[in-house]
């Protein structure tokens, strides 16, 4: 009976979670930031390569120079993400719109250095200074692309272009139509950047920065709201919704901006400025927290059922892949698994934000994890082993808190397999 | 040659799926091409497909994905949750023949 009752609420929730799915703006971001993946992994890399805690190894990389050559990739991806995330999403944007993403790339690329400070030394030497080209601008770049690339799809299916007569060839024709979108979109940005400049502000980076993206870090990155969402996003895989990914289609330039902030501190051998960010969540809620019930159902199940399940869905789980766990089992509209289901990577993140707030832990390098990255090794890559020995230590837990539920249900399936073969003799 | 795409939110399990029904046509000897990904890189993908399944975990996604493919004469269809979860290749093989004929 339960059963109808979740599958009718799951028709009602599905509208709403198609929607924010469906929405061209949230489309672009995450597909923009998804294509900027290598950039970001490269810088990552390079930063592991760099702080490997290996002493004789720092000093060879040192005196050879390669410890300067990865600052250089570092420099120009991490520290440079605002640029290479401006570009890509508003290529990722303009294709939700079937419009040219080069050309809305190169656009925004000159929008977002117009409202970008220049310096200027005494010399005569033009400067753009780093500071707001890596994890501060990433706000500014978000809006920019999304601004920029806006008025020029509008205006250009509006029509808002230069005519060219039908003799003209249609490759040179296209470039000119584009030429007053285009236009209109740096003029807009050009206003912008003398209107901040007369205020106190000075630049749109520094607004955007102080009003929007620190406070939505302290909403989104604060782990009351994490606990919240990632608690939702279980709901959600219980009606069969993948829910991690609903919830970063809304989070996600809140944890790139402050990941990207992590990793240009941890590459600098500063201290880390955050303990949240998605590094954090990824690394302590694997497959759902789950994966102490697919070792269980491996290693210590009596019924077929259950260790068949155990033996497709274990190794999977380890390398964060939960679809053979979640609708194998399944657990979609299982009532018998509800709880842990739900509520264990709220438990997880709690424990691991506690251990981390009071310095047990230290705090995830932020990078990017790569999907398929299997555990403890995503741990390590987070910049130390008590980070990959902590995920042991809750998988160990979320095998004792999903123990009773497993046990019960492997029993009633033990029972019903015993009685069927009874039956068959 | 029958061109059968599995798409989900990043490509991962469909994968696994994707290489239980190649075993599972090669075994029957069905000549088929059947390739996974996420369902943001299909909106480029450029190649035939006969048959689009789409993994049950982004079914929320369906009625638009049948609008958006469907008049493009793919069949579409979503997987079954529990030939899904167990990775039953020869199953949404065959479920995906049968909706061609």
């Amino acid at each position: 009976m339960s059963t109808i009752d979740a599958k009718a609420l799951s028709q009602k929730i599905t509208p709403t979670v198609n929607k924010i799915q469906k929405s061209k703006v949230v489309n672009g971001i995450s597909n923009g930031l998804m294509g900027a993946m290598p950039v970001t992994l490269l810088g990552a890399f390079s930063a592991l390569l760099l702080n490997l805690p290996i002493a004789p190894y720092k000093e060879f990389i040192t005196n050879v120079g390669i410890a300067n050559a990865l600052q250089v990739i570092i420099q120009f991806s991490t520290n440079f993400l605002a640029v290479i995330f401006a570009v890509a999403i508003a290529g990722g944007y303009a294709k939700q719109h079937k419009e040219d993403g080069v050309f809305a790339g190169l656009l925004t690329l000159v929008c977002f250095f117009i409202v970008t400070p220049m310096n200027v030394t005494e010399e005569g030497v033009k400067l753009i200074p780093f500071q707001w080209l890596g994890g501060t601008g990433i706000f500014t770049a978000i809006i920019v692309s999304l601004v920029a690339t806006r008025i020029y799809i509008y205006l250009k299916q509006k029509g808002v272009t230069i005519k060219m007569p039908e003799s003209v060839p249609p490759v040179v024709a296209s470039s000119f139509s584009s030429l007053i979108p285009g236009f209109a979109a740096v003029i807009f940005f050009t206003i912008v950047s003398s209107v901040f400049a007369a205020t106190s502000f000075g630049t749109i980076h520094q607004f955007v920065y102080t009003f929007l993206q620190i406070p939505l870090q302290g909403v989104g990155g604060n782990i009351v709201s994490i606990v919240i969402l990632w608690t939702f996003a279980q709901l959600l895989w219980f009606f069969g919704i993948h829910g991690t990914l609903v919830i970063y289609s809304v989070v996600l330039p809140i944890f790139t901006a402050m990941d990207a902030a992590q990793m240009a501190a941890y590459a600098a051998g500063e201290a880390l400025p955050n303990i949240t960010g998605r590094a954090f969540v990824s690394t302590y809620t694997m497959s759902g927290s789950a994966i102490g019930f697919a070792l269980l159902m491996l290693f210590v199940a009596k019924s077929k059922q259950y260790k068949t399940l155990g033996k497709l869905s274990a190794v999977p789980a380890l390398f964060g892949i939960s679809e053979p766990l979640v609708f194998g089992t399944p657990l979609v509209f299982n009532f018998k698994f509800f709880v842990p289901f739900v509520f264990m990577n709220g438990v997880n993140l709690i424990i691991a934000y506690t251990l981390t707030a009071i310095g047990i832990i230290p705090r995830v390098a932020g990078f990017t994890p790569v999907s398929g990255t299997p555990i403890i090794l995503s741990g390590l890559m987070e910049g130390s082993w008590k980070i990959a020995a902590l995920q042991v230590v809750l998988v160990a837990l979320s095998t004792i808190v999903w123990y009773p539920f497993f046990k019960k249900a492997d029993n009633e399936a033990y029972q019903i397999e015993q009685s069927a073969e009874n039956n068959q003799e | 040659m029958i061109n059968i795409t599995l798409v989900c939110a990043a490509g991962m399990s469909t994968s696994m799926l994707m290489s239980k029904m190649q075993q599972s046509a090669k075994q029957q000897g069905i000549e088929a091409k059947i390739i996974a990904m996420s369902e943001a890189k299909f909106e480029t993908y450029e190649e035939a497909t006969d048959v689009l399944l789409i993994g049950p975990q982004i079914s929320y996604m369906e009625d638009e994905i049948r609008s958006k493919y469907e008049p493009k004469g793919m069949k579409v269809a979503v997987i079954d949750m529990i030939d899904y979860g167990s990775m039953n290749g020869e199953k949404v093989l065959k479920d995906a023949l049968n909706l061609l004929n």
